[in-house]
């Protein structure tokens, strides 16, 4: 599917929008028969999200379908990876299910329980997984033969912009970073408010999850076939100079960019201060409610991420699974909840209550799915696209110290304490090092 | 006493207020936004005026439960604080009064327990609470609380017991004491502003704890801190703002504290361990 179509579909779904919610399909998730479990409690570690205390509420459903608890436990996003590692690595039994983010897996593979036989005995199809999502479940830093839980929370980027702004100035989303930095200009010509909102701070990786898309879009890698540091590959240092350019050249971004974090990013443009920010679709609700933001929903649209010329659009992608602790003594019920909870119609049937704002979908039929893509203006038809070419989150052990790395050197680079050249060719030595040890 | 000159009281007063307005800006400007909608608190350009909403509060204590969090936190600290004045007293008074090697030793050992990071420890409490049967239990907590604050505890004690005088244990025992009775009647009413402070550090360790909280207990019986860091680290601005509230609930107890022992707090850092 081309841009102009999806563009197209997102009216026409919009258009459709004032069409009645339709309800779900029951949940076909293939259980075991006779309730063997019944009686079971299951204990679950999880991030805090609100996709997953939507899951709880129906946690009901799922305890009459097989008599099984599920009781979860939460655990702050920053100490989650603490939690999991000292869960795991103490062989505890104490959960049975953890949540897992992608670029944690590889230091905790042999921790989870493989489920590929139960995947092949329960008939589950993994295909409905969009592609980088189930990579980030399977062993092998990705490219293994063991799935090691089920795909369950999933974001992809989207560039949200100021409706009402482009479409007084005459503007159209931008297919290119060049357009975006011609459209920034214009904007800041004609209004007050900052072009794009960008955020080179230092916060956990958050100014890397940009970058990728302009690193591949030039052609470059983070690493190379034979696992090296690739990232001061000439593609790589003209990726990086065209990322720090939109601050330090064309200075289209707000004041204040070099130190902002993703959170402060988003505030500019809810605030009315910047018409654009690239980021992460769960942000959409946070822009368009009356309670965080000072714009009303009409005013904020989105699109696919802007890309080099006759390249397609890209993502980086944050993709959560849940996997059985290998400790676990109750796996056989663990994996009932994970095939339970994996059934299309759950994730379905968050993205379309209407007491819940939730965008997050792993599963490509949902993401395609139209009353989901009625409801949410085409963003999930946007996210699929984008799906297709995203090359997927770096899966390995030595990812986080790397990260903290190129995030340290970006923001080095953006405010004025080295090249480009120079500290990308520097961060590449250290690397190389992490990498070896 | 001889006053100090007009233009340098000035100086002194002068640079204590700007002192006190950069240390407390942050606290009261927490308080103001924990009263406002998200959309207000980090407004850009920074709003003096905005209105004022309950919201976040009670959203946070009624309708999130805060309140299980807040008894968990008192029992907690309250088995902590008690527990670990109970044998930091009794150990501290041994210790100043043994003459021997090996408390030297006990010391020494206990300073190299406090200094090892929290951390280090809890893969080992998972493994033998979990062969106990006994995570996510209060006492589990509350133990491992005692066992990281005692050394702490029997060293600031020990300092204050050096400072009372061995004679007045003497004339306790000459006037018919048993060694319990002169420390329970004698040594202990002397000892009281240090036990304050001392367990004033303790109350604050098991109060402000998260990281054994969040590790050992579930949900129900976490303690504040770590109920609050849920809401300030999820994908949810709105709940980004209940951890304000949050954060603002928690220090509202310590400044009472504060406030209501400030004397025997002063007195107690003047004359004991902590002193310069």
């Amino acid at each position: 599917m081309q841009r102009r179509d999806l563009i197209a579909s997102s009216a026409a779904f919009a258009a459709a929008s004032s069409l009645p919610s339709v309800s779900w399909a029951q949940s076909k998730a293939p259980l075991k028969p006779g309730k063997p479990y019944a009686g079971t409690e299951l204990n679950l570690l999880s991030v805090v999200a609100p996709q997953f205390s939507a899951h709880e509420r129906k946690l009901a459903e799922f305890e009459v379908l097989t008599g099984i608890k599920v009781k979860y436990q939460y655990v702050p996003f920053a100490s989650t990876r603490e939690k999991l590692t000292a869960e795991l690595v103490a062989q505890s039994a104490q959960y049975d299910m953890l949540s897992v983010m992608d670029v944690w897996g590889p230091s905790l593979y042999n921790l989870f329980e493989p489920i590929n036989n139960q995947i092949a005995e329960k008939k589950i199809d993994m295909t409905r997984y969009a592609g980088p999502h189930l990579r980030a479940a399977r062993d092998g830093n990705g490219n293994g033969k063991n799935i090691l839980g089920m795909p369950i929370r999933g974001h992809v980027q989207l560039m949200f912009y100021r409706k009402d702004i482009f479409d007084k100035l005459n503007l159209k989303a931008p297919n290119t970073w060049d357009e975006m930095i011609d459209q920034g200009k214009i904007i800041q010509g004609k209004t007050d408010l900052s072009g794009v909102a960008m955020y080179y701070g230092k916060t956990a990786g958050q100014n890397l999850m940009i970058w990728f898309n302009y690193l591949w879009g030039r052609g470059g890698d983070l690493l190379d076939a034979k696992g090296q540091p690739a990232f001061n590959s000439p593609a790589a240092i003209a990726a990086t100079q065209d990322y720090v350019d939109l601050l330090l050249k064309h200075k289209i971004c707000p004041p204040g960019s070099a130190t902002f974090n993703e959170t402060d990013a988003v505030n500019s443009v809810a605030q009315g201060k910047s018409a654009m920010v690239p980021v992460w679709w769960w942000r959409y609700a946070g822009l368009t409610d009356a309670k965080t933001s000072t714009l009303k929903p009409e005013q904020v649209a989105y699109a696919p991420l802007p890309s080099f010329p006759g390249k397609e659009s890209t993502t980086y992608t944050n993709s959560w699974f849940y996997g059985i602790n290998k400790n676990s003594k109750k796996k056989e019920a663990a994996m009932e909840f994970l095939a339970w909870l994996g059934d299309p119609s759950v994730e379905l049937s968050v993205l379309l209550d209407r007491s819940l704002n939730e965008v997050v979908a792993v599963q490509t039929a949902n993401m395609l799915n139209q009353d989901v893509n009625v409801r949410f203006k085409a963003m999930h038809l946007f996210g699929a696209q984008a799906l297709r070419g995203a090359k997927g989150t770096p899966l390995f052990s030595q990812w986080p110290q790397v990260s903290d790395l190129l995030e340290a050197t970006i923001n080095d680079v953006v405010s004025g304490r080295a090249q480009v050249k120079p500290a990308m060719d520097e961060a590449a030595n250290r690397a190389r090092k992490i990498l070896r040890a | 006493m001889k006053k100090n000159p007009l233009p340098l009281q000035m100086l002194i007063y002068g640079g204590l207020i700007v002192w006190l307005i950069i240390a407390s800006t942050p606290v009261l400007w927490t308080v103001v936004i924990s009263l406002r909608q998200y959309v207000d608190a980090f407004s850009i350009p920074l709003k003096w005026i905005a209105p004022i909403t309950l919201e976040n509060y009670t959203t946070l204590w009624i309708d999130k439960g805060f309140s299980r969090n807040f008894m968990n936190t008192l029992i907690v600290t309250f088995g902590t604080v008690t527990i670990s004045l109970t044998v930091g007293c009794l150990a501290g008074y041994a210790l100043s009064r043994y003459r021997g090697s090996l408390g030297f030793w006990l010391l020494i050992i206990a300073l190299v327990f406090r200094s090892l990071p929290h951390s280090t420890l809890l893969p080992s409490f998972y493994v033998i609470f979990d062969a106990l049967g006994v995570r996510n239990e209060y006492f589990s907590l509350i133990l491992v609380l005692v066992a990281i604050n005692q050394p702490f505890t029997i060293w600031m004690l020990r300092s204050f017991f050096v400072n009372i005088p061995q004679e007045l244990d003497e004339a306790a025992l000459v006037d018919g004491c048993s060694r319990l009775q002169a420390f329970r009647k004698v040594i202990i009413p002397v000892m009281w502003p240090g036990v304050i402070t001392t367990g004033l550090f303790s109350f604050l360790l098991a109060y402000n704890d998260f990281l054994l909280s969040i590790s050992l207990v579930n949900a129900a019986k976490q303690t504040m801190p770590a109920a609050i860091s849920n809401a300030i680290f999820a994908e949810s601005e709105l709940l980004l703002m209940q951890g304000v509230a949050g954060a603002v609930s928690i220090t509202i107890p310590l400044i009472i504290l504060v406030v209501l022992f400030q004397r025997q707090i002063v007195s107690g850092l003047t004359q004991g361990a902590v002193k310069g």
